[in-house]
């Protein structure tokens, strides 16, 4: 067989390969599937990115939420605060205004008081994170922070500062510089070099020939 | 509003905007090639038939990434075929036991008819062997040379067509079908098929 002719034939046979048709119902088929598709992919990016922000914000809380009300933290501040809160349940209670605001930082003294938000009384306390006088925020004119107690929280576990003692160190004295003058010696003088006069042809030395050197203008 | 007179290129316009009908009508003009191109790369009737579907899925959801560089017939078959493509891996040995076997039982069903026109039995016969041992050699050809012998002969697709889909200059294309008729013929003459007539 030649090789045309099995060409031919593969050629056929590779076309019976390929040969067929879709099924008559296709367009259909695509159309539906189509139609059941969420276009998800679609959605609007303006939609997609506060939806986004919103949860990574709730999570953001619900997470935070357990490390400023762990039962370890509460137990401890109960356990730092209660020698005061018994002075005061037999006296002023609630006075917050006789105690000495140079003892106690605003926000601590709040939070030793309701560690729960609830007074002496066991009433609600409405004055929760309220600043008091004479406070930072109150000298400011701010609204008081609501994240104040936490922070009194953490100030509460706060290690002392640390008190560095100065050091005892002299001080560097530099010696005054020697500026006496340098002396340079002077050049010798340069005497000028004499360069006798070409011949000219008439055996005469000429003038114009004569090069002199001026010496002035050398740099010393 | 009728279709028939209308490009492509305005189908796809109009689909942009939301119209099904002009999507169904580039569906419907297209859907013989682009279901042969994944028949080429899966060999099965019902995979291509999936694998088109798909490919008219993913056309769909980026037509907006349609620019007219080409034509909307020869993006839309880059996108077929790598849908075939990618279902022919996902495929993987599966679809060498199992689709090649349910092939092997279309092609001689197919075969049977052609040997049936044949002139006389003996010669109806051997023909059918022969294209037998010829359907035999183009599967066991490497996937380079047997996509671009399938999809040259199948008549639906123009070289450039054909370059653009398997990513392959045209020369290259024209090569490998070259290189695949020539060894399918070393392949028959290995199993004594040189002198049949």
């Amino acid at each position: 067989m030649s090789d045309e002719r099995l060409d031919r034939l593969i050629d056929d046979v590779a076309k019976q390969l390929t040969a067929g048709q879709p099924s008559s119902d296709f367009r259909a088929r695509v159309i539906a599937r189509l139609d059941s598709q969420p276009r998800v992919a679609w959605r609007p990016l303006w939609i997609v990115a506060p939806l986004g922000t919103l949860a990574v914000a709730v999570l953001v809380v619900l997470v935070a939420r357990p490390f400023s009300t762990s039962a370890p933290q509460r137990v401890q501040r109960a356990t730092v605060d209660a020698p005061k809160r018994e002075g005061r349940v037999g006296g002023q209670g609630r006075d917050r205004g006789a105690e000495s605001p140079a003892l106690q930082r605003p926000g601590q003294t709040a939070k030793a008081e309701m560690p729960n938000g609830f007074g002496g009384t066991g009433k609600p306390d409405t004055t929760y994170g309220r600043s008091q006088p004479g406070t930072r925020d109150a000298a400011a004119g701010r609204r008081p922070n609501p994240s104040s107690g936490a922070a009194a929280e953490i100030a509460v576990l706060a290690p002392p500062p640390l008190v560095v003692p100065p050091l005892d160190v002299e001080a560097i004295g530099l010696d005054a510089l020697p500026t006496g003058s340098i002396a340079v010696s002077q050049l010798h003088a340069i005497t000028p070099i004499a360069i006798a006069p070409l011949p000219a042809d008439d055996g005469r030395p000429s003038e114009a020939n004569e090069v002199r050197i001026d010496d002035s203008r050398r740099p010393t | 509003m009728s279709t028939v007179c209308v490009s492509d290129v305005d189908l796809v316009a109009r689909a942009r905007q939301g119209d099904p009908a002009a999507f169904g009508e580039l569906v419907e003009r297209h859907r013989v090639a682009v279901y042969r191109a994944a028949l080429a790369a899966l060999g099965s009737h019902a995979d291509a038939e999936d694998a088109a579907q798909d490919a008219f899925l993913v056309a769909f959801r980026r037509l907006d990434t349609f620019r007219g560089d080409s034509s909307f017939k020869t993006w839309l078959l880059t996108i077929a075929w790598h849908q075939a493509i990618n279902h022919r891996r996902s495929l993987g040995r599966v679809w060498r036991r199992m689709v090649l076997a349910k092939d092997q039982e279309e092609m001689e069903s197919v075969l049977e008819n052609v040997a049936a026109a044949g002139p006389t039995p003996e010669g109806a016969t051997a023909h059918h062997q022969l294209r037998r041992e010829l359907e035999r050699a183009i599967r066991s050809l490497s996937p380079k040379l047997r996509d671009a012998l399938l999809l040259a002969q199948s008549g639906d697709y123009s070289y450039d067509e054909i370059g653009t889909m398997l990513r392959a200059p045209i020369g290259t294309i024209k090569w490998r079908v070259s290189e695949a008729r020539r060894v399918v013929r070393a392949k028959l003459q290995q199993r004594g098929y040189v002198d049949v007539r």
